[in-house]
């Protein structure tokens, strides 16, 4: 802006112009500009710039938000309570000790007066609503939100219990406490999470200022519910973000759905700097910088931190390293459903470190297979979507019921509040796991649909019967019989008998499952329909099948699952009269269960009939079918079909419509498309495939990005592109976890570089490397014929034909048996023996 | 009006310690909240009232003009310390930004973060119309309503808003050219 654009004369001018533009009405006032005449030409194109080609004008421009209405501190009041002190400051507005008005003298409390310009009426409304849910945060680490209201001129406070404490980090800081005594206090406050997690209540907005200890050494969370209340406000939806940048979680940064793990990932973030005293988000950046990447870092500053805890500076790295830093890692993983799947996981982890025992997230529970990149766990995927499904089909009807008896619009408004509640906090689209999350959700469910005074009998009992079966899905017994009981006893009440023996079935089956057959009888004389259980009794058993096959799946013992999958199929008849989703799920996990016992024909078999499963029940454009019809066709490549490709691309572009381009599920289907382009031997297409992955982000390295990488360093070497494939190569053993080391990605990458070294110096060093490899054959799974065939390759680059030779003729046994005949590997070994065959003969 | 017209009942000391208060609290204050894209001015302003009347005994007359002063006062505060923080930045890390919406409004952030131009174009504007620019620095540093502007001003609370209304849409105009 020039000095000299604005001289006196030039504002006066606009200023008169704009007193005679501001007294007409806003629509009338382009017609007057226009109608005034060629004089003041620069002021009066100031003006309509002003007034109507930058219009509407932002009406909070300059209106700094931090500027609070006076009224409340000239009277030192707000609501029912008197400002006692200022005792912080925010974005959001300011903290005060307050003391409430005729109350007890000397109970303080923290009131929050929000900044002007938030919407409080939709604040406050939002804050009735979740006034119930916020009331159960009874919890000794999490601060109660008293009460709150409007001030006069409708700015919204919110009175919270009033700590007298530091921030978790300072506090260990001034203590010097230890590395123990740090993590003892940070199993606290996931304790604490989890508490309000299983009341659905998602923080969103941990750090340390919110992560207070007093002087007894007590934590204290600050501030639960409230981000939650601020930023589902109308206002904030177009602001996205809203949120703490130096500990905002990737989906948060995205725009994405915020669950509970959007809590893990920032109580990971608290972890990471209580640990090693430096925040893991510098300033803007977004990506982590790794544990081990600081600990490796700057000796000055890493030795001040050792100094400050009073220990030398390389126990302080060695303390660090190892189990602590897989669960900082674990906790910080960009995917929310790669991170510990609750507080109590993230704790009980904790705890285990603390009694030295190995943590969990050192052994990759969540293993994916070789050429399944990306590939989540159908099973538990599907497994949720069922229990959702179940609670949004049982809910509809009760909603469904409740206009049928033409109840008040409010009861059906009840339901769907209930409903919007209970899933707010979790979408099972993004991939949610059946873990304890779903099974404390379903748990509170109960809570508030017995405190539901809103919801009529029928609408209460169908909700009860729903939550107690996904309960028992869970294998929450206790909980699951407890929501049925409950159901019961309101079906007796209301005298809803065709309900009562639904119950009872239920019950009965849950009881069965629980194998506690102390309840079983009592429960069923109780209830008194013993006759019932006999009538219904393979229906009962098909359930029980299918719950023990789900969790032997979940649980990786194969043989269990195809069992009782197979028995619960018998059952089918019964299963799809009263359960009809869940069949399609039953066929998807017995099929790619088969598929991973390598018995491709009957998983081809039971596939095929799960995605027609899928497509009657959910219809062709479904993720849940488009996923069957994955699990179909990867097994199809398992069986060598390599007539595929037009299906293949048919899922991906369904996927890319329904879930978006960069869905796992789409990047899963995409993989599969790579997968058999290199079966099929058209390399180029194939690199092009693999490539259109999007590159991973450095700080999410693991063992799916380095399948990524193989892929593309493999295909590129076979085009020759000596370059790419060895950066990719190289990226991709770097990408894996040490524990990773010896799996499937590693031996690609691995045989690939050491044919790569092979064929450009023919040093016997890359053989040898090789032989050592294929020598452990039996380890290598589908990796045995590339590396048997890298081997041979070699052994004839070094002119050692007689031993390719005989080598190769394992390796296209090994090849056919692994890949298949048609597979573009197995030809290429075929190809090399009549190579070294032809000039033997010819000379 | 106003802020530098000397009054009777006002001794210079006290104005000087108000001064001094002022300074101490927007330092402490910024540097506790480590949120240097929001200084929250009525808040200072009135934590500094609240002290000084608990104090050092000011009367309730006084406190019109002190209002219109502390506005001039805490604009030369918050110009030093972004100033002083701009310098600063360049060399450090970047302020943490807590839970702020605004913060999210690309060109409002801006003009957060920028108050060093807006002074500018606030110097600028008072050059012609001195009164808007008194508008805007009782209302954007000061953090006062227009109730008390008017008083301050000795203007009807219609002519503030005007007059408000005129300041925006003009230091709008400067400032995105």
């Amino acid at each position: 802006m020039a000095s000299t654009a604005w001289p006196p004369e030039l504002l006066d001018r606009i200023s008169r112009l704009l007193d005679a533009a501001l007294d007409q009405p806003a629509s009338s006032r382009a017609a007057w500009l226009d109608g005034l005449g060629a004089e003041n030409a620069e002021a009066v194109a100031h003006v309509r710039r002003m007034l109507i080609e930058r219009a509407p004008f932002p009406t909070d421009f300059l209106d700094t938000p931090r500027v609070e209405s006076v009224e409340e501190i000239e009277g030192d009041c707000i609501g029912p309570y008197r400002l006692l002190a200022t005792l912080g400051r925010g974005g959001m507005g300011t903290v005060y000790a307050a003391e409430r008005i005729g109350g007890v003298h000397g109970h303080r409390v923290a009131l929050k007066l929000l900044r002007r310009g938030m919407d409080s009426d939709e604040i406050l409304a939002r804050f009735r609503r979740e006034r119930e849910i916020l009331a159960q945060l009874k919890h000794p680490h999490i601060t109660r939100l008293i009460d709150g209201g409007a001030t006069d001129s409708g700015q919204a406070w919110f009175a919270m219990e009033l700590v007298n404490g530091s921030p978790i980090t300072a506090w260990c800081d001034a203590r010097r406490a230890t590395l123990a005594e740090r993590v003892a206090l940070f199993r606290t406050v996931c304790e604490a999470v989890q508490h309000a997690h299983r009341n659905l209540v998602v923080h969103r907005d941990l750090k340390p200022s919110n992560i207070l200890v007093d002087a007894d050494g007590h934590v204290k969370l600050l501030d639960f519910g409230i981000a939650k209340l601020l930023s589902d406000a109308p206002e904030a939806q177009t602001q996205t973000h809203l949120f703490t940048r130096e500990y905002a979680s990737p989906e948060q940064r995205a725009g994405a759905q915020i669950t509970t793990a959007t809590d893990i990932y920032q109580c990971g973030l608290v972890l990471y700097e209580l640990l090693c005293g430096r925040r893991a988000l510098k300033g803007d950046a977004t990506n982590i910088v790794r544990l081990s990447a600081t600990l490796d870092g700057d000796d000055g500053a890493l030795r001040t931190i050792a100094d400050a805890r009073g220990v030398p500076l390389a126990t302080f790295r060695k303390s660090l390293r190892g189990d602590l830093e897989k669960i900082v890692r674990q906790s910080l993983d960009d995917e929310p459903t790669r991170r510990y799947e609750s507080a109590a996981a993230f704790a009980e982890d904790l705890s285990r470190w603390l009694d030295g025992a190995p943590v969990r997230a050192a052994g990759d529970s969540r293993r994916y297979k070789i050429g399944k990149f990306l590939r989540r766990h159908l099973a538990a995927a599907a497994m949720v979507g069922v229990l959702v499904i179940g609670l949004i089909a049982t809910t509809v009807t009760a909603i469904l019921i409740a206009r049928s008896e033409q109840l008040e619009r409010r009861r059906a408004d009840a339901v769907a509040g209930f409903l919007e509640s209970l899933f707010r906090t979790a979408d099972p689209r993004v991939g949610l796991k059946p873990d304890t999350r779903v099974a404390d959700l379903l748990e509170s469910a109960t809570v508030m649909v017995r405190s539901s005074d809103a919801l009529g009998a029928e609408a209460r009992v169908r909700l009860l019967l729903g939550i107690g079966r996904s309960l028992q899905s869970l294998t929450q017994y206790a909980q699951a019989r407890s929501a049925f009981l409950e159901a019961g006893r309101l079906a007796q009440n209301a005298a809803l008998d065709v309900q009562r023996s639904e119950i009872a079935v239920a019950l009965a089956y849950s009881n069965l499952e629980w194998g506690d057959s102390s309840h079983v009888d009592a429960d069923a004389q109780a209830n008194g329909v013993t006759d019932l259980l006999g009538a219904s009794s393979s229906l009962l058993q098909g359930m029980a099948h299918t719950a023990l096959g789900f969790d032997a799946s979940n649980q990786e013992r194969l043989e269990d699952c195809e069992m009782h999958l197979d028995a619960a199929l018998r059952s089918r008849v019964e299963l799809e009269r009263l359960e009809p989703e869940i069949v399609p799920t039953v066929l998807v996990v017995r099929g790619e269960n088969l598929t991973e016992l390598r018995r491709f024909d009957q998983a081809s078999a039971v596939l095929r009939d799960a995605v027609s499963a899928h497509e009657r029940i959910f219809g062709a454009e479904h993720p849940q079918t488009l996923r069957a019809r994955l699990g179909y066709l990867d097994n199809e490549l398992s069986l060598h079909h390599l007539a595929i490709e037009a299906q293949i691309v048919d899922v991906v572009e369904a996927m890319r419509r329904l879930l978006g381009a960069t869905h796992h599920d789409t990047l899963v289907a995409i993989n599969l498309l790579g997968r058999l382009y290199l079966a099929q031997g058209r390399t180029d297409d194939a690199l092009k495939a693999f490539q259109s992955i999007p590159e991973p982000a450095e700080s999410s390295a693991g063992f799916n990005n380095a399948i990524g990488y193989a892929n593309i360093g493999i295909t590129a070497w076979r085009l020759g592109n000596a370059e790419l494939a060895e950066a990719a190569l190289r990226q991709a053993l770097k990408s894996l976890p040490d524990e990773d080391a010896n799996s499937e990605p590693a031996w690609y990458a691995r045989a690939a570089l050491a044919e790569m070294q092979c064929s450009a110096r023919h040093d016997a060093d890359s053989l040898a490397q090789l032989k050592a490899m294929y020598a452990q054959s039996d380890k290598l799974g589908d990796a045995a014929g590339l590396v048997g065939l890298a081997t041979a390759r070699c052994e004839h680059a070094l002119k050692r034909d007689d031993d390719a030779r005989a080598l190769l003729r394992g390796v296209i046994e090994t090849l056919r048996t692994h890949v298949g005949e048609a597979h573009a590997d197995t030809r290429a070994a075929e190809e090399l023996l009549r190579v070294i065959d032809e000039p033997a003969s010819s000379r | 009006m106003t802020v530098d017209s000397t009054s009777e009942d006002a001794a210079d000391a006290l104005w000087e310690t108000a001064y001094a208060d002022l300074k101490a609290i927007a330092h402490l204050r910024i540097r506790d909240a480590h949120a240097a894209r929001v200084i929250d001015t009525t808040a200072l302003v009135h934590e500094s009232w609240l002290k000084l009347t608990a104090v050092k005994h000011f009367k309730p007359q006084n406190r019109r003009r002190f209002f219109a002063y502390a506005a001039k006062t805490m604009r030369s505060i918050i110009i030093d310390i972004v100033k002083n923080q701009s310098r600063a930045k360049r060399g450090g890390g970047v302020a943490e930004v807590t839970l702020d919406p605004s913060a999210a409004l690309p060109d409002h952030a801006d003009l957060i973060a920028e108050p060093i131009r807006l002074d500018e174009a606030l110097r600028e504007l008072e050059r012609g119309m001195p009164r808007l620019g008194q508008v805007v620095e009782m209302r954007y540093f000061g953090g006062l309503t227009e109730i008390e502007i008017a008083d301050v001003l000795g203007v009807t609370e219609r002519t503030v808003r005007r007059e408000w209304e005129k300041a925006q849409l003009i230091l709008r105009e400067m400032l995105v050219d």
